[in-house]
């Protein structure tokens, strides 16, 4: 069938309203792919703690992790418990069982620390988030499942500002939401979509950078999203098709389903892109510098899964479920 | 009289009809199979192919979505197996097409379905 002018003038028509509308979608929005390696930039893998030595049992399936501001380490694993080491990777102390009482788990995946050396923990089977002192007696707890604003749909990642307000990555409400300090409900950040600006899909992992943006590991767009605090949404990087259309890529311009970030003192951004099996460093622009890639890595599971820093910057831990360890590397920031 | 246009379309009329009877018929069938497939007797475990399943928070959502099943006792996920084991209290009435659909609230689609007599910790 023949188009007569009329309607391939509708046609035009048609893509010059979705294109002015795409373009209305993004603007706003700094890009940055990552593009090229960056001299001297990298990681070297210092250590692999299993837990060996803890009295309970080693670590199973580590998934949670985050570092206290004196550099203690905190990780979460499917034993149900929260546990504790020193900067020396030295054991000292856990905390957890099962059950949905006060410091009871089903499933502890999200961890963050605030300043004061409280503990969050968030349970992707409980659909709450606690919080505990530094050696674990219980504080409060909040959230219940639902879709609602400060309900909770399997919680991930956690985030503590300097103001100490929490973000929960929120993983099948495809959203992020912000907690004020005694854990009533603040607001939404993010929409559901694979789309646009501010479109998550699936957010695993949630991190405030030094300039108080939130970083959001939007894990199935397979792309890092910045937002300001009060939930504009500011900068992406990943690969995207036609600009657009977020993808996988196994290449140094994006990620494949990115887990978790974490930035340090410096600004650097690391990476924890699982599907991929490695830690990507990016500068704090977004842009690619180095990675490291886990070797030997099993095909069947996407590790690592959560990334933090040390506060000086120089160490990155990140858990490795298919592991059963917690990978320890030495950052080397570019010249 | 009838026009060979309408003597061309009447193949495609029947193939049409067809199409859909073997549809609807497919779709009476699977219903029927699903219900057959309940746990009898002793086979209070399913074990659930589940491929794409590399992502451990994927995962934990399947589990997360068949442990909510009525007469669930423990669900569990082996990632490099591609595999979720569901135990449930015995004569629990669940149907493959439930645990389908709990799959398919995760986000994911589910394969074979086995069902086997066991213990949830055998499933561990």
């Amino acid at each position: 069938m023949a188009l007569g002018p009329p309607r391939i003038g509708a046609i035009v028509l048609i893509l010059v309203a979705v294109s002015a509308a795409t373009a209305l979608g993004l603007w706003g929005t700094r890009w940055r792919v990552p593009q090229a390696p960056a001299a001297g930039a990298g990681y070297t893998l210092q250590d692999a703690w299993d837990g060996s030595m803890i009295p309970e049992g080693g670590l199973q399936r580590p998934i949670g992790i985050a570092v206290a501001p004196a550099g203690d380490v905190y990780v979460s694993d499917e034993r149900l418990r929260v546990v504790h080491f020193n900067a020396a990777g030295e054991f000292v102390g856990e905390w957890g069982r099962e059950g949905d009482g006060r410091g009871e788990f089903r499933n502890p995946v999200g961890l963050a620390v605030c300043r004061d050396g409280a503990v969050y923990v968030s349970d992707y089977e409980q659909d709450r988030i606690q919080k505990f002192t530094a050696d674990g007696e219980f504080l409060l707890d909040f959230g219940r499942a639902g879709s609602a604003p400060g309900e909770f749909s399997a919680p991930a990642g956690l985030a503590v500002d300097e103001a100490n307000f929490i973000y929960v990555a929120d993983f099948y409400n495809h959203r992020v939401q912000k907690f004020r300090p005694d854990g009533s409900f603040d607001v939404v950040i993010g929409d559901p979509g694979r789309l646009g600006v501010g479109a998550l899909h699936y957010p695993t992992g949630v991190h405030m950078t030094g300039q108080g943006e939130i970083l959001v590991a939007d894990a199935y767009n397979h792309q890092l999203q910045w937002f300001e605090a009060g939930g504009r949404p500011l900068l992406r990087a990943g690969y995207h098709l036609l600009w657009l259309w977020p993808r996988p890529t196994t290449s140094t311009t994006g990620f494949n389903a990115p887990t978790d970030a974490a930035t340090d003192p410096r600004g650097i951004i690391h990476v924890a892109d699982s599907g991929n099996h490695r830690v990507v460093m990016l500068s704090p622009a977004g842009e690619y510098l180095a990675h490291w890639q886990i070797p030997n890595a099993s095909s069947d599971v996407f590790s690592p899964e959560h990334i933090t820093v040390s506060p000086d910057g120089a160490t990155v831990y990140a858990t490795d479920l298919a592991g059963d360890r917690i990978l320890v590397l030495t950052v080397k920031p570019p010249a | 009289m009838q026009t060979n246009a309408h003597r061309g379309r009447q193949p495609l009329h029947r193939l049409v009809i067809g199409v859909v009877v073997v549809m609807a018929l497919g779709q009476v069938a699977s219903t029927f199979s699903a219900a057959a497939q309940a746990p009898a007797g002793d086979r209070n475990q399913a074990v659930v192919t589940v491929r794409g399943m590399q992502c451990p928070f994927c995962a934990y959502g399947i589990k997360k979505h068949l442990a909510k099943l009525t007469g669930a006792t423990r669900a569990d996920v082996e990632l490099a197996k591609n595999q979720a084991i569901v135990t449930f209290t015995p004569g629990a009435k669940v149907t493959d097409a439930q645990i389908q659909q709990a799959v398919r609230n995760a986000g994911f689609t589910a394969g074979a379905i086995e069902w086997r007599a066991g213990t949830p910790d055998e499933a561990r």
